[in-house]
């Protein structure tokens, strides 16, 4: 695909913090927190890519910084064709419409006191879109788009009113009505219950592919990125350490830290025993990184080069890229 | 005699526009070293269940009806006071989130001292020995101790409320919801050694969650709660290989299972209903893809179809055709 037809096109994408670490302590001289460092990655209309990694490895900044709430410390983000790494904010207009954003908790994401037709009605007005009458067939149509019919049965509903799954359609149909062409979804059905959360997850599919959205996804959880999304990426500390297509990458994963990734996932069958996770310690602080391979301390294939060099995330042939010097 | 006899177990909520029947009429055992995994979804009573075992409660919840027998002994009728001497000794909750809610002035090793030496009535010094011990049994390091809650990492904070609940030897050990809120490697080895502590120490487990693949790797047996009911008990192997409730088969529909590949994953229309005032018949039947009539107007007792294993269904003897059924995914659209 040509590059001016992605969509989301990142390039060593960076944000550092500065953390406090004593109240008295002045800005200038405080450490880097290094929350994401340096990731590339392109997504193309239609397109689903998943961020995986555990607590703190860096993804939900990686999407914020994609919707530009957070601007990054160093990199390049193209988006649509247009380079939007340093536009100020308030010439993000046109952006903040295309670029939404599906919240994780549906029973926080809507204002209490607006109604489900108040709620969706918002971003019509934020962005000056159509006349009354416009602004009503929007919501209509985006409310049976993603199942709530017939739509005037929930316009005058509040969201105590309405359940888990009702919830997260109302905040997805509120993300579509302004004819997006790029989502992040950061764990969009971590609230709900298993029951109603699969039939979220067929909706979501269902709509991205049907609109043709740039999707990204940001879970914990695999098995849902194994679910929706054509291509992975796994993060940790800040670095993406395998990357390629889902069904590969959660199959044969290759790097040490994907392979106990997978590993730890707990077995459905009881009869099965567990397979073992090879890897011990926990991650090291992003404050202090040492010098070689961040995953050095845990890995059980560490050997000389793992201490002194960092490893390249490095291309394959078969699409897959994965960050180390024992697999390459 | 089993070590905990459920029986009828009822908590109610006060509420103004009546009582919430959160927890009504709930029966198992807990045999002497053998861990259930009780699953549910939000709402259906598995807190409220434990809560209302170990009688620590919400001041507008209370217990219409039932019995807890813990080693004979009923927990419901006892006094407060004698109740008191029972919690830690015989049985220990971990609650929710358990270290979040320690004081996060005081150090680690503050909790431990007290529950010693209050409830153990231990010396100082003793005390600090057995916390000590404590920590090395789940794998912290002793220094630790002297550590405040907050400069623990997840998987740490669940290490020491573990440690805390074994303070005093209990027999029996209540864990709600142990693993939730941790990645998924610290997850396994939390398990694995919640797992090593049960064989080593021979305790009872009851553990809540609403992951039933965490229940497959850690419990013997499971219940499979919906609407403040079991609605199916058994073998923990035997209830996921061959669930006999359509709402267990539904639960196993819709969860992802990484290692079986991509496949559709198919949604429970709907939500439970209300607990204010619940339907006269089966409280799934709404939900429910093979109701009949008299699912909504007669309520199904659980009732034993395959051995040692129990479900409340008016079709338990249809059970391998609706197990067929529940595969296909038109079977559980349009329901509602």
């Amino acid at each position: 695909m040509a590059e001016r037809d992605l969509v989301v096109d990142v390039r060593g994408l960076k944000k550092y913090f500065r953390v406090r670490q004593t109240l008295f302590s002045k800005g200038y001289d405080s450490p880097w927190l290094k929350a994401v460092n340096g990731v590339s990655f392109q997504v193309s209309p239609g397109g689903t890519l998943g961020i995986a990694g555990e607590s703190g490895c860096g993804k939900t900044t990686t999407g914020r910084m994609l919707l530009k709430l957070e601007d990054p410390t160093e990199g390049e983000y193209r988006f649509n064709g247009r380079d939007v790494t340093h536009v100020k904010r308030r010439e993000l207009r046109q952006f903040r419409r295309q670029a939404q954003m599906v919240f994780q908790n549906p029973f926080e994401a809507l204002n209490p006191r607006f109604t489900v037709y108040r709620s969706l009605l918002e971003p019509l007005l934020i962005h000056g879109i159509g006349s009354r009458p416009e602004q009503e067939q929007r919501i209509n149509a985006a409310m049976e788009r993603v199942g709530l019919k017939p739509p005037n049965t929930y316009y005058e509903k509040f969201p105590h009113q309405l359940s888990g799954g009702q919830l997260q359609r109302i905040v997805l149909a509120r993300a579509l009505i302004v004819d997006p062409i790029f989502i992040v979804a950061d764990e969009p059905v971590s609230m709900l219950d298993v029951s109603v959360r699969a039939g979220v997850l067929n909706l979501m599919q269902e709509i991205t592919a049907s609109m043709q959205l740039a999707t990204l996804y940001i879970s914990h959880d695999l098995s849902l990125i194994q679910y929706l999304c054509d291509d992975t990426a796994i993060m940790y500390l800040g670095q993406i350490v395998e990357m390629g297509s889902t069904d590969a990458v959660l199959a044969s994963p290759e790097h040490p830290y994907t392979q106990a990734l997978v590993a730890a996932i707990p077995v459905l069958d009881p009869e099965t025993e567990p397979p073992e996770v090879k890897i011990k310690g926990s991650v090291l602080s992003p404050i202090d990184l040492p010098e070689g391979c961040l995953f050095q301390n845990r890995c059980p294939y560490a050997e000389r080069i793992c201490r002194s060099e960092e490893p390249p995330l490095e291309s394959k042939q078969s699409g897959r890229s994965v960050r180390c010097h024992v697999v390459n | 005699m089993a070590l905990l006899d459920v029986r009828n177990l009822k908590v109610h909520y006060r509420t103004l526009r009546g009582a919430n029947r959160a927890v009504d009429g709930v029966s198992f055992t807990v045999e002497k070293g053998r861990s259930l995994g009780l699953v549910g979804e939000s709402g259906c009573g598995k807190s409220t269940t434990v809560n209302g075992i170990v009688r620590v409660m919400p001041k507008n919840a209370f217990i219409p009806e039932g019995e807890v027998l813990l080693n004979g002994t009923d927990l419901v009728s006892l006094p407060e006071s004698a109740l008191r001497s029972i919690r830690w000794r015989e049985l220990s909750l971990i609650p929710q989130a358990a270290m979040d809610s320690l004081n996060p002035v005081y150090l680690v090793q503050d909790a431990f001292l007290e529950v010693l030496r209050l409830k153990g009535g231990m010396s100082k010094a003793e005390a600090l020995d057995r916390a000590q011990h404590l920590f090395q049994l789940v794998g912290l390091d002793i220094r630790r101790l002297k550590n405040y809650p907050h400069e623990f990492s997840g998987g740490m904070k669940q290490r020491a409320a573990i440690a805390l609940a074994l303070a005093l030897n209990p027999k029996l050990v209540i864990a709600d919801e142990p693993v939730t809120a941790l990645d998924v490697i610290v997850q396994r080895q939390v398990l694995n050694e919640i797992r090593r502590l049960r064989e080593q120490l021979h305790i009872s487990l009851i553990m809540i969650t609403h992951d039933i693949s965490v229940v497959a790797e850690t419990c013997d047996d499971i219940a499979v709660m919906y609407a403040g009911k079991i609605v199916e008990r058994g073998r923990t192997a035997a209830v996921l290989q061959n669930p006999l409730h359509p709402y267990t088969m539904g639960l196993k529909n819709a969860f992802p299972d990484i290692r079986r590949g991509r496949r559709t994953l198919i949604s429970i229309e709907g939500a439970p209903p209300s607990l204010l005032e619940p339907p006269a018949g089966c409280r799934f039947a709404e939900r429910c893809p093979f109701a009949l009539d008299v699912c909504s107007d007669v309520e199904p007792t659980l009732e034993e179809a395959a051995a040692g294993q129990v479900a409340a269904c008016h079709r338990l003897d249809e059970v391998d055709e609706l197990q067929t059924r529940a595969q296909e995914v038109e079977t559980w659209q349009n329901v509602i």
